[in-house]
C-alpha cells in the first residue's frame, strides 16, 4: 500500500490515539506528524511494512512514550482540556456518574504509562494479539494487564480513591 | 466449570476466547448467578472505562497535507532531541566552523572600529557610512534575509578600506528525510 494511502486512512486514527495520549491538540499533531515522517521515510528506504496500522500505532506510542517522559504537568493538561458531554440520564444517576466518570479519567492519567497505552488501544478495539505487538508484550499478557487495569480503574472511581 | 475470574469475562465480552472455552464460559454463566453479576460489574466497568476515555477525544480535524520535512515545532522535547542528533552529520561541523570563524572575523575587524566609535559623538555604524557614501553595495535588509555577512573596514577619515559580502545561501529545497530508526520499533511487523 502506498503513503499517501495509508496517510488518508490512518491520520485520524493516529490523531486521535496521540491526543488521548498527550493530551493536547498540538503535541498531537506532532507525535503524528513525526510518525508519519517515519513511515515516509521506512517506505523510502525501501522497509516492509506488513500490518501498517500496528507499525503506526507502536511509533506513535514511543514517541509519545518519549515526549511524556519529559512532561510532569500531563494529569493538569489532560483534566484542562477535556471537552464534556452531555448525558442524557435523571440528574441525581447524571451526577453521580459524572464524578466516577471524573476521577476514572484522573486515575487513568495517574496510571503506568504501559497501562494507560494499553487503554488507549483498547478504546480503539484493538485486538490482544495487536496490542500485545504495541506495547511490547506477549499476546497472553494482554487479557491479564487490561483486567487489572480496569478494575483498578474501577475501584478507585467507585471508592472516590486518586491513584 | 469453576467460577470465573474478570479476567476470563473481559476475555469473553472481548470474544477473545478459544471457541471451546467460550461456549464452556456461555453455558457457565447460564447456570451460576454470582458469574453472572461479575459479568454486569465487568460490563459496566468497562462501559465506565470508555466514557471515561471518550471525553479524553479531540474535536476532529480535516487530515492536513503532508510535510515531509522533520519537526520544526518544540513542543515534544523528545522529537527536538533526535532532530538534533540527526543534524550532526560532517557538512554540519564543517557549516558551524565556518560560521564561527566568519564570525570570528567580524570581531576582529570591528574591533578598531569600537576605538573609533568611542572618540566620536554620534557615533555611525560603518554599515551606515557605507551605505551612505555609496560603497555598500548590498542592501542590509537582503544580507540579512539571505543570510549574508557583510564585513566593512572604513578608517578614521571615514574612507571605506575593505568590504567584504560572503555569497549567498540559498535554502534548502530538498527535505531531509529521516530514516527510520530500528532501534525504536520492531521491524518485523
Amino acid at each position: 500500500m502506498d503513503f499517501d494511502t495509508l496517510y488518508k486512512e490512518h491520520y485520524q486514527r493516529i490523531y486521535r490515539f496521540a491526543f488521548r495520549m498527550a493530551g493536547s491538540a498540538e503535541e498531537a499533531k506532532d507525535i503524528v506528524q513525526e510518525t508519519f515522517v517515519k513511515l515516509h521515510g521506512a517506505l523510502g528506504s525501501g522497509s516492509e511494512i506488513r500490518q501498517p496500522r500496528t507499525w503506526l500505532y507502536t511509533v506513535a506510542a514511543n514517541i509519545c512514550r518519549n515526549s511524556l517522559k519529559r512532561q510532569a504537568h500531563y494529569r493538569d493538561v489532560v483534566i484542562k482540556e477535556v471537552q464534556p458531554q452531555l448525558i442524557q440520564e435523571s440528574v441525581e444517576a447524571d451526577l453521580i456518574r459524572r464524578e466516577r466518570i471524573e476521577l476514572m479519567k484522573k486515575a487513568i492519567a495517574s496510571l503506568p504509562e504501559r497501562d494507560r497505552t494499553l487503554l488507549m488501544l483498547y478504546q480503539d478495539r484493538l485486538p490482544y494479539a495487536e496490542m500485545a505487538d504495541v506495547i511490547g508484550v506477549k499476546a497472553g499478557s494482554v487479557g491479564t494487564l487490561l483486567s487489572r487495569a480496569i478494575e483498578k480503574l474501577a475501584t478507585a472511581s467507585k471508592n472516590g480513591i486518586e491513584l | 466449570m469453576s467460577c470465573l475470574d474478570r479476567e476470563v469475562i473481559l476475555k469473553y465480552l472481548d470474544r477473545e476466547l478459544p471457541n471451546a472455552e467460550e461456549q464452556a464460559v456461555r453455558e457457565h454463566l447460564d447456570v451460576c448467578s454470582k458469574c453472572q453479576e461479575m459479568l454486569e460489574e465487568v460490563t459496566g466497568d468497562i462501559a465506565d472505562l470508555r466514557s471515561a476515555i471518550s471525553e479524553l477525544e479531540p474535536e476532529s480535524i480535516p487530515v492536513p497535507v503532508f510535510d515531509p520535512s522533520p519537526l520544526k515545532s518544540a513542543s515534544t522535547t523528545g522529537v527536538s532531541s533526535r532532530s538534533t542528533r540527526s543534524r550532526l552529520t560532517p557538512t554540519y561541523w564543517i557549516r558551524l566552523v565556518a560560521s564561527l570563524a566568519a564570525a570570528a572575523a567580524v570581531v576582529i575587524v570591528t574591533l578598531p572600529w569600537f576605538e573609533y566609535e568611542n572618540d566620536q559623538t554620534n557615533s555611525t555604524s560603518p554599515e551606515e557610512i557605507a551605505f551612505e557614501q555609496g560603497y555598500l553595495h548590498v542592501n542590509p535588509n537582503t544580507a540579512f534575509h539571505n543570510r549574508q555577512l557583510v564585513i566593512t573596514i572604513i578608517d578614521t577619515e571615514k574612507n571605506l578600506s575593505e568590504q567584504v559580502v560572503t555569497s549567498t545561501e540559498q535554502p534548502n529545497s530538498t527535505p531531509n528525510r529521516p530514516s527510520f530508526d530500528q532501534s525504536e520499533q520492531n521491524s518485523s511487523m
